[in-house]
């Protein structure tokens, strides 16, 4: 039984979500961060075929490689989480949402605070602090997650249809 | 108005509800309908799921859904799916199934956790053991071979005698995370010799060739060891994938080991193939847990600078070991619940 949250709005109307596991969390990332290497090597070489390559691995590269690194770092993230509705490609990859704990669409802050502190979930190495805040609090939340109040959720799906896709049971 | 389920008129009074003039108290029907855990009550939900007022269409889907995911089925009973249908069709993917491992463990972790220090405390106890005496083994009084004579003494000990009474403690308390009659009924089902021994067996039957093969692979390879080594990989994972249910499936049915044999072979091709889907999903797992424990076990060596690092590794992959234990039998006793063996249906019932 997938366990689910129950958030009841002033309006006293019961949203359920059902909550995003340990497992798919961490495949979401490792897509993630797979699809972020891609990125980081494309926009490394690129410039070499585009004529910015004349300049070697002068000043003006470097720097260009530091930017490139530094947004892919610290902006993946936060950028695909407003711009795309609290989905990264892993995530959407997964069926998984970022939202807030009552339900609502994740903010900039938010996601802002959630990605800054995913470099203390990631201590000592490979998400092991992270790993087990998901564990052991209340709403499977990282640390990220519970400083900037935020959870992960599966995707809502048409549970009324029947199962595999057929139509809905005769009655 | 009564909407309790377990009076008779509770599921009449619900109805009563929903077929009042009355908005609010329609919805109030609606949600009611959730509680009960039967077919009807489904049927209900779902001919409501095309009602026009479009709150109490919301809260029919909300119901429908509640109530499949607990196994609800609106067909008739004799028409019934097979119990593993019905678990996959609520467990819809291996990443699920694998959520639903850390779900249960955390369910009743409390629990679990006090099982796994009794049943792994002599697994703790080599780790730390290693982990003080790691100046001693190898270059100070006690020789490297008699330190590795002791070590393979006690892995074979923990990994026969050891692992059944892992599984009677700690396979018990996971049971008891499942929300399910039958498995509370395991859960609590006292503990006895029988049954040790049962899990013994069987446990022989899981391990022995994988062991067998490791100690082959490791100390007298019959032919090119790079060769054996790719034989023995393919052949672990063949045999680990079709026989890593042998143990939950003799934990739930505490039956005679050669019933539950009989029940795995007859299940066969079919069965292995579901295994085997999600016995890639576990692999993901346990490479990413592994993965991370000993990664961090490496920079710990690196950090502390340990003399015999070689021991120190030994240790920490015992640990890694240890830590995963609660996930991975949390895992076999998930999958083993979705396979339709009779045996598993008929015992634990």
């Amino acid at each position: 039984m997938p366990e689910q949250l129950t958030v009841v709005t002033p309006e006293n109307i019961e949203l359920r979500f059902q909550m995003a596991g340990l497992y798919s969390r961490g495949q979401a990332q490792f897509y993630d961060f797979f699809y972020q290497v891609v990125a980081c090597v494309l926009l490394h070489v690129s410039p070499l075929y585009i004529g910015f390559g004349g300049y070697g691995y002068s000043g003006i590269y470097a720097a260009y490689s530091i930017i490139v690194y530094f947004l892919l770092f610290w902006c993946y993230y936060p950028i695909f989480e407003l711009y795309f509705d609290g989905q990264t490609p892993g995530k959407r990859k997964l069926g998984l949402r970022v939202v807030m704990a009552d339900g609502g669409r994740v903010g900039f802050a938010a996601s802002l605070a959630r990605n800054i502190i995913r470099i203390v979930d990631f201590l000592p190495v490979c998400f092991l602090l992270g790993m087990a805040s998901i564990l052991f609090s209340e709403r499977h939340q990282r640390l990220g997650d519970l400083a900037a109040g935020t959870i992960v959720i599966r995707d809502a799906e048409d549970l009324t249809k029947a199962p595999g896709g057929g139509k809905p049971d005769e009655h | 108005m009564n909407t309790d389920p377990a009076t008779t008129n509770g599921f009449s009074d619900c109805l009563a509800l929903i077929e009042s003039a009355d908005p609010a108290s329609r919805r109030k029907g609606v949600a009611q309908l959730e509680r009960f855990h039967e077919p009807r009550a489904l049927r209900v939900a779902l001919s409501l799921s095309n009602d026009p007022d479009e709150s109490v269409r919301e809260t029919a889907a909300e119901v429908v859904a509640t109530l499949r995911r607990a196994g609800v089925s609106a067909e008739k009973p004799g028409k019934a799916k097979p119990a593993r249908q019905v678990a996959t069709d609520t467990l819809l993917s291996s990443p699920e199934v694998m959520d639903e491992v850390f779900f249960l463990w955390r369910r009743n972790r409390k629990n679990i956790i006090k099982a796994w220090l009794l049943a792994d405390l002599p697994q703790i106890l080599i780790c730390i053991s290693m982990f003080a005496t790691r100046n001693l083994l190898g270059n100070g009084p006690v020789s490297s071979s008699s330190a590795d004579a002791v070590l393979t003494v006690i892995f074979l000990v923990v990994c026969f005698f050891g692992r059944p009474f892992a599984w009677m403690l700690t396979g018990r308390a996971i049971m008891a995370a499942f929300p399910d009659r039958p498995s509370q009924t395991v859960a609590k089902r006292p503990m006895s010799a029988l049954e040790y021994i049962g899990l013994t067996q069987m446990n022989l039957v899981a391990q022995l060739p994988l062991v067998g093969g490791a100690a082959l692979l490791y100390y007298a390879p019959p032919f090119e060891p790079v060769l054996f080594f790719v034989v023995y990989l393919l052949f672990f994972l063949a045999y680990h994938s079709y026989t890593c249910t042998l143990m939950p499936r003799q934990l739930i049915a505490n039956a005679d080991v050669f019933v539950v044999f009989r029940a795995l072979f007859r299940d066969g091709f079919a069965c292995w193939t579901f295994q085997r889907t999600l016995y890639m999903s576990f692999l993901w797992m346990m490479v990413m847990l592994y993965f991370a424990i000993i990664v961090s076990g490496i920079y710990l060596i690196e950090l502390l600078n340990f003399h015999n690092p070689g021991y120190i590794f030994v240790a920490i992959v015992t640990l890694a070991d240890t830590l995963v234990d609660t996930f991975w039998m949390g895992w076999q006793l998930t999958v083993a619940r979705l396979l339709p063996g009779d045996v598993l249906r008929q015992r634990s019932a």
